[in-house]
């Protein structure tokens, strides 16, 4: 019995090996067979966790300490009218999402220019992979207050789930408009070494609503009352929100997020570039931040769980041949099911777990229990090889 | 004794700045136009307005979601009118299905296959906006006395309410009328001159303003009118020399250039 035991382990850790080894070259295939390609870009920007956006899992909570003003497609001069507007209500930060790359009329672009200048307006600039897309001279200032607006550097996804605060482009560290705005709106609680540290490399962003969960003003809106009580202290951000206020069809500066309502195939983006900034910023203000759960840590898990589950199956397989098919799939449905329940009450409470290798694993690991045990057949004949299935 | 009793006197001043403080509202989503009554002054609540005092009055089809200091909801959608402390009575209820049973209505539905696409037609929309507005043409300045408002011209003899909303003081008038078309002078009541206006017509009494189209225009003063006249003194003297007359260049600028006269 005992010796049985430890054969039957044994198999468990050889199936698993066997497992991974195949699902490493299955996914190496389809990664680099052109054939595969739609399964691969399928593949590419989903993640079982976007389901708790799609689905309306999150607390819908308005985020009241940031304002977002449309500039829709009005002029320098409209814009300009709009920031001083917005400087009357007296916000402590205006995050201006927006480059005026080239001159244009210079009496207008002189008043543009003047509107930009006090500490509290920050402003943003673009890192197009070899140069950057910069402000025109009318408009250009102290360059600690201009942030790059980049939302990725993975050129592997286009849904945005991750941001980075800080990157070194040409020798130089860089400051994201996001981060520069939440540290001025912060002052002296930002702690500079601690966000540092932590937004030098890729974070995921929490993410806290789309428009709806935001103030969001088209320009009329905005411009039609005098005064904005509500906005003294606050932050508001000045960018593009589509044209009507919102449209849902307009895709200028719009990007895929988890919160789009397709997890996978095709849908237009779903959020405006602007939008993204606010909840990066919402995030940073707020502390709010996910905890990553190591990668050695979801291997470590995936290898315990799979083998708990080969030993479980390869035992049923020789004891209840009858039921293991049965029992096999509604395990592995279950299981599915309810780890992918875990892994999203954990992002609830703030915590990144990607179920993703572990139900790959498990699923196939146990499918692949008899092309193990054709394996095993032939070395025990060849070499009688000791295995738990075929034992003297 | 003396120092006791300022003493008490400050903290019910704190108290009651605490109790003042509680009270304010920003409102956070509108539909309708719902209004805020401080005495005798109304406004229409728009998004972003604080609210600290007075009424709000809700008509038929009228909702108002505020937002107090603590990031919390409130949601007024019954027609009435309600005090401004009162509003705290209405938290907006929470989704209150839990997130497991969102989850697990999401695996069931997955399980059905009841997630269908939906119908795709082919075709678009324009029925949408109720535009049947003539004149004034939608986003104009005007400098006149007197502005003729006309719409719908199918249907001359029919009663319609007349809307003109008053964007500058964010007051909304209400006319019924018979006929295609009103005439309003310049009264300083309903027409003042330098504010921002948008009109609208209905032939329902309480219409969604959602469903129905507003032409906005700006009603100049004289000296408004005589700087934006200055701005275009050299297209005019182009077109008199093209041979055109004062009417006729008059009628351009409002086609073309939105000033009319």
């Amino acid at each position: 019995m005992k010796q049985s035991f430890k054969l039957l382990m044994k198999d468990a850790g050889l199936c698993l090996v066997f497992s991974v080894i195949v699902i490493y070259l299955i996914s190496f295939l389809i990664v680099n067979l052109s054939i595969f390609n739609p399964f691969t870009n399928a593949f590419k920007d989903f993640s079982f966790l976007d389901l708790y956006y799609s689905q309306e899992m999150f607390d819908k909570k308005p985020v009241k300490d940031i304002v977002v003003v449309n500039i829709e497609h009005k002029d320098r001069f409209q814009i300009h009218q709009l920031i001083e507007h917005v400087k009357k209500q007296k916000p402590k930060v205006i995050g201006l999402d927006i480059v005026f790359k080239d001159k244009k009329d210079s009496y207008v672009d002189s008043l543009l220019g003047n509107s930009l200048q006090p500490d509290n307006v920050i402003l943003s600039k673009a890192f197009l992979g070899k140069s950057w897309a910069y402000n025109a001279a009318p408009f250009i200032k102290n360059p600690e207050l201009v942030g790059y607006s980049n939302l990725n550097f993975n050129l592997k996804t286009d849904v945005i789930r991750e941001f980075e605060g800080y990157q070194n482009i040409s020798d130089s560290t860089q400051t994201s408009f996001s981060t520069l705005v939440s540290k001025q709106f912060l002052e002296d609680k930002w702690n500079h070494k601690r966000m540092r540290e932590k937004l030098s490399k890729p974070i995921p962003i929490n993410y806290s609503g789309t428009s709806d969960q935001f103030f969001t003003f088209s320009y009329q809106e905005f411009m039609e009352t005098d005064t904005h009580p509500f906005l003294k202290d606050k932050i508001v951000l000045i960018g593009y929100l589509g044209t009507p206020h919102n449209n849902y069809y307009d895709i200028e500066d719009k990007f895929f997020t988890p919160l789009n309502i397709k997890t996978a195939g095709k849908s237009p983006p779903d959020m405006f570039g602007v939008l993204i900034h606010a909840n990066i910023i919402a995030m940073l203000i707020n502390n709010d931040f996910i905890k990553v759960i190591p990668n050695w840590a979801i291997l470590f898990i995936t290898g315990i769980i799979s083998y708990l589950a080969l030993l479980y199956f390869m035992y049923a397989s020789t004891k209840k041949p009858v039921s293991y098919m049965l029992n096999k799939k509604i395990v592995q449905l279950l299981f599915t099911v309810f780890l992918l329940w875990f892994s999203l009450w954990l992002y609830k409470i703030n915590i990144l777990f990607k179920p993703e290798l572990i139900i790959a694993v498990l699923v196939l690991s146990v499918e692949f229990i008899g092309l193990y045990k054709i394996l095993i057949f032939k070395l025990n004949k060849r070499y009688k090889w000791k295995s738990y299935f075929f034992q003297d | 004794m003396e120092k006791l009793f300022f003493s008490r006197l400050m903290f019910i001043f704190f108290l009651a700045s605490l109790s003042t403080q509680a009270q304010e509202f920003i409102v956070y989503k509108t539909e309708g136009s719902p209004t805020n009554t401080i005495d005798s002054s109304t406004k229409t609540l728009k998004k972003g307005a604080l609210v600290k005092s007075g009424t709000i009055e809700l008509l038929k089809d009228n909702k108002v979601l505020f937002v107090d200091q603590e990031g919390r909801l409130y949601e007024l959608n019954d027609t009435g009118k309600y005090n401004v402390p009162e509003i705290k009575s209405y938290p907006k209820p929470f989704d209150e299905d839990t997130f497991s049973k969102k989850y697990f209505t999401y695996v069931w539905k997955q399980l059905k296959g009841a997630e269908n696409t939906k119908q795709h037609t082919g075709n678009v929309y324009r029925d949408n906006l109720l535009d049947i507005l003539i004149e004034p043409k939608d986003s104009i300045r005007i400098f006149s006395n007197e502005i003729t408002f006309s719409w719908n011209e199918k249907k001359p003899n029919e009663y319609y309410y007349f809307f003109l909303r008053n964007n500058t003081t964010n007051t909304l008038s209400k006319i019924g009328v018979y006929g295609n078309s009103i005439t309003l002078f310049v009264d300083d009541v309903l027409l003042t001159k330098g504010n921002s206006f948008a009109w609208g017509v209905s032939q329902k009494e309480f219409p969604n303003f959602t469903q129905i189209k507003f032409n906005a225009f700006k009603y100049l003063t004289a000296a408004d009118y005589e700087r934006e006249k200055n701005e275009i003194t050299k297209l005019t003297e182009n077109l008199l020399q093209l041979g055109l007359t004062q009417k006729q260049i008059d009628q351009e600028l409002c086609d073309f250039y939105n000033l009319c006269h």
